[in-house]
């Protein structure tokens, strides 16, 4: 029996399933106007049409009852792609970001975890190019090769989660919440694209703050240059003998930084190692040999994973407590659980049965990037 | 480089504090000190040694690193309110009246933060200063735990024990040491009276060289998750 129903996380629910009111009125049997009245609080739905609701948009019964959810909004979040972008598909993101804050928070009254130690540097101060360099000098990196971006970036107190499977497209999206910088990443993607997307989000917290949103086709070039620059530094690129440098010769170079071999062609074309000519006949070879989309190299790079949700689910399962657990204290399935921290944490993440719900999840078990 | 021809073997007396042996965080709090302050002093020598491509000098890296280093440390304590920072005699040090202590950061050789029959040295001479600083601790009374309240010298002034952080790369992992030599030889502080051995952090690259590239090259980041009690 639900006690208190809170309408704000029945359209919550809603904007994270994708589907839109009337859709969901008709697969629950009631008209979109009372649908809409249970959204705005006018009255509370009956217990069995909570039961229908959970079921169709996979979450348990008791997600209804608990306080409001911290809602991202669209003006808070640096989404890459979107122009392209579905509202629909905006939405169910943006509340993949809330409940990563929720787990954020829950994993935060439990475990010490690192910071916020990432500056947000002001409006235009610099370009990107500088502002790579200066966060490197802040971070006293050098132009040492960043070996693990995402543990890196966890280090300095970035929350990093898993986007869902449906959200594919959305390459990855960042914000502020409270003063913690936090990034959802889509982890299906190549290791070399995948650290990529991670350097283009911190600049986005770095150079368009928590303020400067909603984005553009000018920020997301900015973004573009700070990670290029952030993970292959001018002055370590130009030393590195590449000069006018052979295809092959850039697949060989190209794991010295861990970026992709189109990432590093067009940087070196961008700080004229390489020329408009060799340019465009590598991008045409690289294409041929299927690095437009990928990387494949005999000996694919190993794929990043979280060191702090690995950690913190290891001294959580020390102390008796499952993903089950978790999963009920935020009132959702372990599912949806399971989708954020999907490919970042590559040990057997214990879990046991979720309850009802045509969603219910078989416990989580091993969680793997593909 | 001298690096074996000049190691002497390491002197028996040393005590020593490291991972597995000693009580490094007490001993570093009985000098106001802790493990992570100069963590981040040996992270910044890192970022100083990593400041440098193919297109510099070779020996740009230890140089950037020993800067680096120095104004980590004293990036490191001087908010604690206790500690000061000189330069007399071309010599930079961070030092604390309070704790009776002196530090000067300097790269060490392939010893450093090993413990095995040799001491580690210096990997250059020091000058004069250096030599009466280390030859000071020498007879230092904090040596023989006579030392309740400051030494001071015949001019009043206070006598510090003068210790040295070493710091090392060797083959991609760094290395470090919080030491107290008392002796001098061949321009180099050694006859370590106590060193206390920091934590390693893996490295690779170094070698601006493309070669063979390294996927793993870059420091490793270790997090610290901890339970709240």
């Amino acid at each position: 029996m639900i006690t208190d129903f809170t309408p704000e996380r029945l359209v919550f629910a809603r904007s994270r399933a994708g589907i839109t009111r009337t859709a969901l009125a008709k697969v629950i049997g009631v008209s979109p106007r009372t649908l809409a009245n249970y959204e705005k609080g006018e009255f509370a739905p009956s217990d069995e049409t909570i039961g229908r609701l959970a079921l169709e948009l996979g979450v348990p019964e008791v997600f209804f009852s608990a306080p409001p959810i911290s809602e991202v909004g669209t003006g808070e979040v640096h989404f890459r792609a979107l122009t392209k972008m579905s509202a629909t598909k905006r939405d169910s993101a943006l509340a993949s970001g809330s409940i990563a804050i929720e787990l954020s928070n829950w994993l935060d009254e439990k475990l010490h975890l690192p910071a916020a130690d990432v500056p947000a540097y002001e409006r235009g101060s610099d370009d990107p190019e500088t502002t790579a360099q200066r966060l490197r000098l802040e971070w006293e990196m050098g132009y040492s090769k960043v070996r693990n971006v995402i543990h890196l970036l966890e280090a300095h107190g970035v929350r990093i989660f898993s986007l869902p499977e449906h959200l594919v497209d959305v390459d990855a999206f960042s914000f502020w919440w409270d003063g913690t910088p936090y990034m959802l990443l889509n982890t299906r993607k190549s290791p070399e694209r995948g650290r990529f997307d991670a350097a283009h989000e911190l600049g986005h917290l770095v150079m368009h703050g928590a303020y400067d949103v909603p984005s553009g086709r000018e920020r997301e070039w900015e973004a573009n240059r700070f990670a290029a620059a952030w993970l292959m530094p001018e002055a370590d690129v130009l030393a590195s003998g590449l000069r006018n440098a052979s295809v092959e010769r850039i697949l060989e170079a190209k794991t010295r930084w861990g970026v992709s071999a189109m990432a590093l062609t067009h940087r070196l074309h961008e700080l004229g190692v390489i020329s408009d000519w060799s340019y465009t006949s590598a991008c045409r070879r690289l294409t041929q040999l299927g690095y437009r989309g990928g990387e494949p190299d005999k000996k694919p790079s190993p794929r990043e994973s979280s060191q702090v949700l690995e950690k913190a689910f290891a001294l959580l399962r020390q102390h008796g407590l499952s993903a089950t657990t978790i999963a009920r204290d935020l009132s959702i399935h372990p599912e949806a659980l399971h989708e954020l921290v999907f490919g970042l944490v590559l040990t057997p993440v214990a879990g046991g049965n979720s309850g009802s719900g045509r969603r219910e999840a078989a416990g989580l078990t091993v969680i793997q990037g593909g | 480089m001298d690096l074996h021809a000049s190691s002497e073997p390491a002197p028996l007396a040393t005590t020593i504090h490291a991972d597995d042996r000693g009580d490094r965080v007490g001993r570093l709090r009985s000098m106001g000190l802790t493990e992570t302050q100069l963590a981040k002093a040996v992270q910044a020598s890192l970022g100083g040694f990593t400041s440098t491509t193919a297109y510099h000098p070779k020996s740009a890296p230890g140089t950037y690193g020993y800067h680096e280093g120095t104004a980590g440390l004293r990036r490191a304590v001087m908010p604690d309110g206790v500690w000061a920072f000189d330069e007399n005699d071309n010599q930079p040090r961070t030092y604390s009246m309070d704790y009776g202590i002196s530090i000067v950061v300097q790269s060490g050789d392939e010893n450093t933060g090993l413990i095995n029959e040799y001491e580690p040295r210096a990997r250059n001479p020091k000058g004069k200063a250096t030599e009466k600083k280390v030859l000071s601790n020498h007879d230092h009374p904090v040596l023989f735990s006579l030392a309740p309240e400051p030494v001071l010298d015949h001019t009043g002034a206070q006598v510090l024990t003068n210790w040295v952080l070493l710091i090392t790369v060797e083959q991609n992992v760094m290395r470090s040491e919080l030491s107290l030599p008392k002796k001098f030889i061949s321009g180099k502080p050694c006859g370590w009276v106590e060193r206390i051995i920091l934590s390693e952090i893996e490295i690779g690259g170094g070698d601006a060289a493309l070669g063979e590239p390294d996927v793993d090259s870059g420091p490793e980041t270790d997090i610290d998750v901890a339970w709240k009690q």
